[in-house]
């Protein structure tokens, strides 16, 4: 140990001398090197200083000899150590120079770069200000920007969901009238398609009635034009007749004329012979010219004569042909008039007032209409007749059931009579046998009597005989009453039956009546007080009912919402759903991925960290960033245990609350039950102060030390040696000292009071 | 359902179960589908009731339909379901977006061995054809989900029924503001079930 440390110092001492021999060697060197030449100067002085006084100090362990063959050996060694450290230092020296010279140029270039370095640097500054400028500039514009694109997007969505929710409403809205429209149409559908019927069926028969309508004005039609036809067929031909009359006599005058004429030539031919003389002859030619011209003329005449003769026998022709058709024609004739009567009296079906005529007909028509107009009248009154009979037959019916109940009660009555009259026939036998009783026992005591004693007791017995005949002819009496009576009861009986009967009939009659009689029987005021009664309680129930419907629409409208709402009856319903429902899976997934994300932000947050500790040069760094993780003073587990810390901390505040709490109410306790205050001051040392002390001293301050308490002495228990010797040293009890302290300051404050 | 099938005009308890709850499958998928909670690919079209209904090919989802419906047929067979509720709520905020509340109305008086009721398949095919008609027609009015959202089945029933071990009782699901339309209803003279929709009314 003592040669290392020897040799160590030994090496100091020679560094220190070879620094010294460098300092003494002039350099052209800074302050620098002075400085560190001074230092090291300074150093070897004090090594130098030290070592001597060490050697010392080793002295005397060792001998002195071995101490000198030490030193030597050290010399020889220094000496040649010395000689290679000055080789050295020659050769350090030259490198010094040179390293100097190098390190002064390099100096120079370096100073040089770093002004150049600085103005670039000042330079890039002034840029660095102008984009900061520019960025800041750019993120207002962007920040700008970004909050209209958010105002826009907002507007845009709001605008969105308003129409969609337009849009859904209206649809819904459609849907609902589409549900209504369709069942509308279905409706009107079906009646459309009834009404249809109805007018199809209507239109069928209107059709039926008008063809027949038609068929049969078309049939009368050419009955009346074959009959206006014929008509003038037959005016024509009696014209003609006329005039064939006339042509007749015409005909009949010319023919006379002829004779005339004939008669005339007679004549003329007797006159010939007047007439053979020529002047008689010229007058007989003039005048038989005359006479030729003149029947020239005639010729003429006769000629047309003729002609309109040949034109009347033609017309005659024509007129025998329509005469001999006339026949078959009349023949036709009636039988369309009797086709037509038969279909008139079809169609009219009433035997009497046959149309004659389509006026006639439509008359007809329009009579039959208002006949059933006032049908329909009669039909209306009966109905409300009608009515009125009902309601009538009810209220008599009404009246029937009373009279039935009647009838009942009547017959319940008579029902009772016959009992009656049973029960008395049975009592009257019972009286009868009891009579018959009595009368046999009347017999044999008569027997006995004539047997036995005829003279003495004779007359006691007759006596009893005759009382038992006296009551015996009572109860004859009272059976025959009792007869009459039920003689009478049954001719009640037949009085009631009677009643009945004719009540029955009455019945009948009523019944009768009301069916019979019309609405314009008069109602009695009473019955028509109770109608009207009845119709305000009908109307009062009526609005009641009115309004506990519309009470209940309103509940089933609530219960409808509330069902539709989703709600149930907890006592009767319960909800249940599978527990591996996919929402339940989902969130599961949701807050594993959650975990996740948050272990990994985590990470990612201490790689950053570390990137950013390291200037981003940080090799291997997820090995550091787990170990990182690994470490215990990750913030989780941090507020973790800041968590704990905390709820330990309340729980310590709720206790020492607790316990204030009951050791106040402890105290409280104790100093209203002993009439003493304690309170600790020290370790195991506690004052104990009377409510009745005179003066704020006035304590005593116990101590409590292994188990045994001891009164301390002050000035106050030093006012009390009486009662200390007496109970403390006495009895060596604490509690009949205070007790008694207690007994004294109460005497002395009531006596003060 | 074979009873029904060989007697067409008429429907046993088992009958109707069947058909109720095969509505209800339908149903349940179009209901996921027109709402967007599954996405649309995983849909496949169907024949059924004379429409095109959408089918979720999603396994997991159809598991779950599948035990939920199997148990509903179980309530369905001892007439005691009252409303199959379909909650359709936000995932972030848990809270009810959508309830699809199908009302049961069972004719407690049909036992299993009662005599058959009179109603031919084909009207029954009909009136829910016209239920899930209006189910699709509904996305017109019914407001947009913004959200994501996720479905849950409530099952209402008679409260004396024991709680099967893979089901839990849960919260009716209201929603706070809402407006309700009532839907078409079908009957099979057994079991009538009609149809409603609340939805939140943002307003």
């Amino acid at each position: 140990m003592e040669v290392d440390t020897d040799n160590t110092q030994v090496m100091r001492i020679k560094n220190d001398f070879a620094a010294f021999l460098s300092d003494t060697m002039p350099y052209e060197g800074s302050r620098f090197d002075n400085k560190s030449q001074l230092r090291g100067s300074k150093l070897s002085f004090e090594g130098s200083i030290m070592e001597p006084t060490e050697s010392i100090s080793n002295v005397p362990s060792v001998s002195v000899k071995s101490v000198l063959a030490d030193k030597e050996k050290d010399d020889r060694i220094h000496k040649a150590a010395l000689l290679a450290t000055k080789g050295k230092i020659t050769k350090l020296e030259s490198q010094m120079n040179n390293m100097a010279s190098a390190n002064k140029r390099a100096r120079v270039e370096y100073e040089k770069d770093v002004i150049t370095l600085k103005n670039e640097h000042k330079r890039e500054i002034s840029k660095f200000d102008d984009l900061k400028l520019q960025l800041k500039f750019m993120t207002n514009k962007e920040a700008e920007a970004r909050s209209s694109l958010m105002e826009m997007q907002s507007n845009m969505e709001q605008k969105l969901q308003e129409s969609n929710s337009k849009i859904s409403q209206i649809h819904k809205e459609k849907v609902q009238w589409e549900t209504k429209y369709q069942d509308l149409q279905e409706t009107i559908q079906d009646k459309t398609s009834s009404m249809k019927k109805e007018l199809m069926r209507q239109q069928t028969e209107m059709n039926i009635l008008n063809n027949e309508l038609e068929e049969t004005t078309e049939r009368l039609n050419r009955q009346t034009r074959k009959v206006s036809d014929l008509q003038k067929s037959l005016e024509s031909f009696e014209n003609l007749q006329l005039e064939s009359s006339k042509d007749k006599i015409r005909i009949k005058e010319l023919e006379g004329q002829l004779s005339k004429l004939d008669n005339d030539s007679t004549i003329t031919r007797a006159l010939k012979s007047d007439l053979t003389k020529l002047p008689q002859l010229d007058a007989e030619a003039r005048k038989l010219r005359e006479e030729n011209t003149y029947l020239r003329g005639i010729q003429e005449n006769t000629m047309l004569l003729k002609e309109r003769l040949d034109d009347a026998e033609r017309k005659i022709g024509r007129f025998e042909e329509r005469s001999s058709d006339i026949p078959n024609l009349q023949l036709k004739n009636e039988q369309l008039l009797k086709e037509l009567d038969q279909w008139k009296s079809i169609n009219t079906g009433g035997p009497s007032n046959k149309p004659r005529t389509p006026i006639e007909l439509s008359k007809r028509l329009a009579s039959l209409q208002s006949n059933e107009a006032s049908l329909l009248e009669q039909k209306g009154t009966l109905q409300a007749t009608c009515h009125s009979l009902e309601n009538s037959l009810k209220a008599s019916q009404q009246m029937a059931l009373k009279a039935n109940q009647q009838l009942t009660q009547e017959v319940n009555k008579s029902q009772q009579a016959t009992d009656l009259i049973k029960r008395l026939q049975r009592k009257l036998l019972l009286i009868t046998k009891e009579r018959d009783g009595y009368k046999n026992i009347i017999d044999q005591y008569e027997s006995e009597v004539t047997v036995n004693v005829q003279s003495a007791s004779s007359q006691g017995s007759n006596s009893r005989v005759q009382q038992l005949e006296e009551t015996n002819q009572r109860l004859t009496r009272q059976t025959e009453y009792l007869e009459k009576e039920v003689e009478q009861a049954q001719s009640k009986l037949a009085i009631y039956m009677q009643r009945c009967t004719e009540l029955d009939t009455k019945l009948v009659q009523a019944q009768q009546t009301v069916a019979t009689e019309t609405l314009s029987k008069p109602v009695t005021e009473a019955d028509q007080k109770t109608i009207l009664s009845l119709r305000e309680q009908v109307a009062e129930l009526e609005k009641q009912l009115e309004k506990v419907s519309e009470e209940k629409y309103q509940l089933e409208s609530r219960i409808e919402q509330r069902n539709l709402q989703g709600d149930y009856d907890p006592t009767k319903t319960k909800v249940l759903h599978f527990s591996m429902n996919p929402a339940a899976i989902a969130q599961k997934n949701r807050a594993e991925e959650l975990e996740r994300l948050r272990d990994e932000n985590e990470k990612l947050r201490a790689r950053v960290k570390i990137l950013e500790e390291a200037d981003g040069k940080a090799a291997n760094i997820t090995m550091q960033v787990d170990e990182k993780m690994a470490e215990p003073n990750s913030s989780k587990e941090l507020e973790e245990m800041k968590s704990q810390v905390n709820t330990m901390e309340l729980k310590n505040k709720r206790l020492r609350e607790a316990f204030m709490k009951t050791s106040h109410d402890w105290r409280e306790l104790v100093y209203e039950v002993t009439g003493f205050k304690v309170d600790a001051i020290g370790p195991n040392q506690y004052k104990v102060q009377s409510m009745y002390a005179e003066a704020p001293d006035d304590f005593f301050v116990f101590q409590v030390a292994d188990g045994h308490t001891t009164l301390l002495a002050n000035d106050y228990s030093a006012s009390l040696t009486e009662f200390a010797e007496e109970y403390l040293e006495k009895y060596n009890s604490i509690p009949g000292f205070i007790c008694r302290v207690t007994l004294d300051l109460l005497s002395k404050q009531t006596i003060m009071q | 359902m074979a009873a029904s099938t060989c007697q067409k005009n008429a429907i046993t308890l088992k009958g109707s179960t069947e058909t109720v709850s095969e509505f209800f499958m339908y149903g349940i998928n179009s209901i996921l589908y027109q709402r967007g909670i599954y996405p649309p690919e995983t849909f496949t079209r169907v024949q059924k009731y004379g429409l095109t209904v959408l089918m979720s090919t999603d396994e997991k989802l159809k598991v779950y339909l599948q035990q939920v419906l199997k148990q509903v047929k179980d309530w369905l067979l001892d007439t005691t379901l009252q409303k199959l509720v379909i909650v359709i709520k936000s995932l972030d905020t848990n809270e009810v977006m959508e309830r699809w509340q199908f009302n049961v109305e069972c004719d407690k008086t049909v036992k299993t061995d009662s005599k058959p009721r009179e109603k031919s398949e084909k009207e029954i095919q009909k009136e829910i054809m016209g239920v899930i008609r209006q189910i699709t027609a509904s996305v017109t009015f019914l407001p947009l989900l913004e959200t994501a959202c996720v479905f849950d089945i409530l099952a209402y029933t008679d409260k004396d029924q024991d709680v099967p071990e893979t089901w839990g009782e849960a919260g009716p699901h209201f929603i706070a503001n809402s407006q309700e339309v009532r839907l078409r209803s079908f009957t099979t003279t057994i079991h009538k079930v009609d149809a409603m929709v609340a939805y939140r009314n943002d307003d």
